[in-house]
């Protein structure tokens, strides 16, 4: 069986989030905002935990058990894990949906769930039990020369791209800027002050290129959705995003950041052509697009790295309006990690497959039929997962 | 300050920065020295500290720098940054053992 085989097998048909919020709600853990998201995005599919019989637990945060026995999954018989960090909830779309066509299983859940807020910081995951390769790199190798965080082990690829490409700080500040411009339509984005790129350029540094406002949040936020087959009978009256391609891969040094022949290479530069030749469309096919965005540098670069621009070019793409509001191709209708939460990217998803339900208020991309997911992860990990929009 | 080490595959002739149990090729690595002697390839500055140990310290400057050898390696910057494409010379700011590869580095400032 070829991937292609697989084009169109499976679709979301619910989605879910929790509250999104950054504390003043005391008992928020990792586990209840995945529990609140699993609960929401089962009613908008119409089914119960009863139902389930598929789970991809998240690869940090809530168990798989302790999923089962909160959320009262009774027939679980399918439960793999996926890890590759931020990467991890768009490339678990696809194998729910290899498990369903495999015949697996018929309903699969895919939650996420991070008190990034009022629990563990980001800052602080490289200092947890080092039990991923991003974690022992951060704790081997980098911290002893002052780098811990995602953004210091991140900025000297954005900063390194600067010098060759001449990406110029305007182009990060667009991103910024038309994420918050998203953001300030979506009713639960967390931060929803209108931003211009002055306030951008103006905002402090975090570490040199990346200013607070190239840099996502600490919050609290859980997603999940939930995966069946395309043609199951107990979903054919209703709009769905059938998944239409999808892969995930490592940098070819997965080990190390900054030792890869060709230094840009993330696992996009793999995943994204298998996706497109999978789903038998391309970049220019889309309607929009939900870019995993840590920092608004990493945006670019999966541009890039997924083929809507060359190399060296997403400066002049972002630049070029393509990528502003009522654009060509609108980036992170929803405000994205930069600032509607950080929800794993798994707030990317939700966001696809309202668009593809046109079920997205002010921000709905005009007649929205076909659009990409992608996903980043620690030391580069990618995903990317087409969707297009089927029944009524 | 004492020279920078790295493991190295005594077959197809690799360094690795981090840390491998063996080579892809198959073979045990070894540890062994390296110039220390390379040029910028990029650099990042710290503003805001991510840990206590490095709040007095802000504003730092980690540069990435690839040696002569082939493989890069960050190290701190004591002073003010560096430019990218500068050449430099980087040591092992604390050594942990002969058969160890060095973490942590720091760029020596040029003696002239």
């Amino acid at each position: 069986m070829t991937a292609q085989a697989l084009r169109g097998v499976a679709a979301v048909v619910g989605v879910g989030e929790s509250a999104y919020t950054r504390g003043g709600t005391d008992g928020v853990t990792d586990v209840s905002v995945a529990l609140d998201a699993s609960t929401a995005a089962l009613a908008d599919a119409g089914l119960t935990p009863g139902d389930v019989d598929g789970l991809v637990p998240p690869y940090m945060g809530a168990t798989a058990e302790e999923l089962i026995a909160n959320l009262g999954l009774t027939g679980v018989r399918f439960c793999a894990q996926v890890n590759l960090g931020g990467a991890s909830p768009v490339a678990a779309l696809g194998y729910a949906a290899s498990a369903v066509a495999a015949g697996l299983a018929r309903t699969v859940l895919v939650p996420v769930g991070w008190a990034g807020y009022s629990g563990r910081r980001a800052r602080a995951l490289s200092a947890a039990e080092p039990t991923t390769s991003y974690r022992k790199a951060v704790r081997g190798l980098y911290a002893p020369n002052g780098v811990h965080s995602p953004s210091q082990v991140y900025a000297q690829v954005a900063r390194r791209h600067q010098h060759e490409f001449g990406t110029p700080a305007e182009a990060l500040g667009r991103v910024a800027v038309n994420t918050r411009a998203h953001a300030v339509a979506t009713p639960n984005a967390i931060m929803r002050k209108p931003m211009a790129l002055a306030d951008h350029l103006a905002s402090r540094w975090i570490v040199e290129p990346y200013r607070l406002l190239d840099c996502c949040m600490d919050s609290d936020a859980g997603a999940a959705v939930v995966v069946t087959a395309a043609d199951d009978p107990r979903h054919t009256g209703r709009a769905r995003a059938v998944l239409d391609g999808w892969a995930d891969a490592r940098p070819s040094e997965p080990l190390d950041m900054y030792n890869r022949a060709d230094f840009f290479e993330t696992g996009l530069t793999t995943a994204a052509p298998a996706a497109w030749a999978m789903a038998g469309v391309g970049p220019s096919d889309m309607d929009f697009a939900q870019i995993y965005d840590c920092f608004t540098f990493e945006v670019l670069q999966q541009l890039e790295e997924a083929g809507f621009c060359g190399r060296g070019e997403s400066g002049d793409f972002v630049l070029s309006g393509h990528t502003d509001p009522g654009g060509r191709l609108p980036i992170n209708t929803h405000g994205g990690l930069l600032s509607q939460a950080h929800a794993l990217g798994m707030n990317h998803v939700v966001e696809a497959v309202r668009q593809l339900r046109h079920e997205a208020g002010p921000r709905q991309v005009d007649g929205a039929r076909l659009g990409v997911v992608t996903g980043w992860g620690d030391l580069g990990d990618g995903s990317i997962a087409v969707l297009r929009r089927e029944g009524r | 300050m004492n020279q920078v080490r790295l493991q190295h595959c005594p077959a197809c002739r690799r360094w690795y920065a981090m840390a491998r149990d063996r080579c892809g090729c198959g073979t045990p690595l070894v540890v062994a020295p390296v110039s220390g002697r390379g040029t910028v390839f990029s650099a990042t500055v710290t503003h805001q500290a991510m840990t206590e140990e490095y709040a007095a310290r802000v504003p730092y400057q980690t540069v990435l720098v690839e040696l002569a050898e082939g493989p890069r390696v960050l190290a701190l910057v004591d002073g003010p940054p560096l430019p990218l494409g500068a050449e430099v010379s980087v040591v092992d700011s604390a050594p942990a053992g002969a058969d160890v590869p060095s973490t942590a580095l720091l760029v020596e400032r040029s003696r002239r």
